[in-house]
């Protein structure tokens, strides 16, 4: 596990000044839409209730629904644990020392670099749409002189703050 | 030609292993990469025990279930499936 006391390739003195992770906003749109999918079956019951009331009964149908019921929404909580582990393991640490950006893209894809804020050249903060502008989230994109150039901090909360923060450890 | 209801539930118990394979899996990346603290524990626990919940629950409905009734699929329409 990654642990805030001692990060891969940890020099001497290193100190975190930041954990940066995606909105909680970002969060809260999975957790609705994940809601919303879980009435489409109490829907669907409903409707069928009013519209095939036979198909409730019986021996042969109500097993079936049951079982159409439980893999839906097995598939459902699953599906959300994905969702939720792809944004719960995209983070962005900024320590005294270097920018670490830890992406987890899908389940079985991860991209981590790292690059010391000496060579950091330019920072930029973005922030587009309604509901970024209401709860203060966008990016912060990181010019740099290394390998990979540009670090891109998405969706993240208060990136004019992570911008100042940045741009002062890098000075 | 009449088929057992029991085989949907074969089906199912198929359906269950991909998905507990897919449930581990997420779990292992959960543990393996994320951050170390109380949340991360946390997190994985509730998301553990609402699957736990979701299982017990579909497993006291369809316990309840007469497997070996059969389902016509043509022939004599006097059992129909609905």
């Amino acid at each position: 596990m990654l642990s805030k006391y001692r990060l891969p390739n940890q020099q001497e003195g290193e100190e975190i000044i930041k954990i940066i992770r995606r909105d909680f906003f970002i969060l809260v749109k999975k957790i609705v839409l994940f809601l919303l999918l879980n009435l489409l079956p109490l829907i669907f019951f409903y409707l069928a209730s009013l519209n095939f009331p036979t198909m409730l009964v019986g021996d042969i149908s109500p097993p079936l629904l049951i079982l159409g019921a439980s893999i839906y929404y097995l598939f459902m909580w699953l599906l959300f644990f994905f969702s939720f582990v792809d944004y719960y393991l995209d983070v962005w640490i900024v320590t005294n020392k270097r920018i670490i950006d830890i992406e987890q893209r899908g389940l079985f894809s991860r991209v981590i670099s790292e690059q010391k804020l000496y060579r950091v050249q330019d920072v930029t903060s973005e922030t587009h749409g309604f509901f970024p502008t209401i709860f203060a989230y966008g990016s912060v994109l990181i010019q740099t002189a290394g390998e990979k150039e540009r670090f891109h901090f998405k969706q993240i909360p208060d990136p004019d703050k992570v911008r100042d923060v940045i741009i002062k450890l890098a000075e | 030609m009449a088929i057992q209801l029991a085989l949907f539930l074969y089906i199912y118990y198929g359906f269950l292993v991909i998905w507990a394979l897919l449930f581990l899996a997420v779990i292992y990346h959960m543990l393996k990469f994320g951050l170390k603290s109380f949340a991360t524990f946390l997190l994985t626990f509730i998301f553990i025990a609402v699957a736990i919940l979701l299982l017990n629950v579909s497993y006291i409905y369809l316990s309840q279930v007469d497997w070996s009734k059969m389902i016509v699929i043509w022939g004599n329409f006097s059992s129909p499936l609905f």
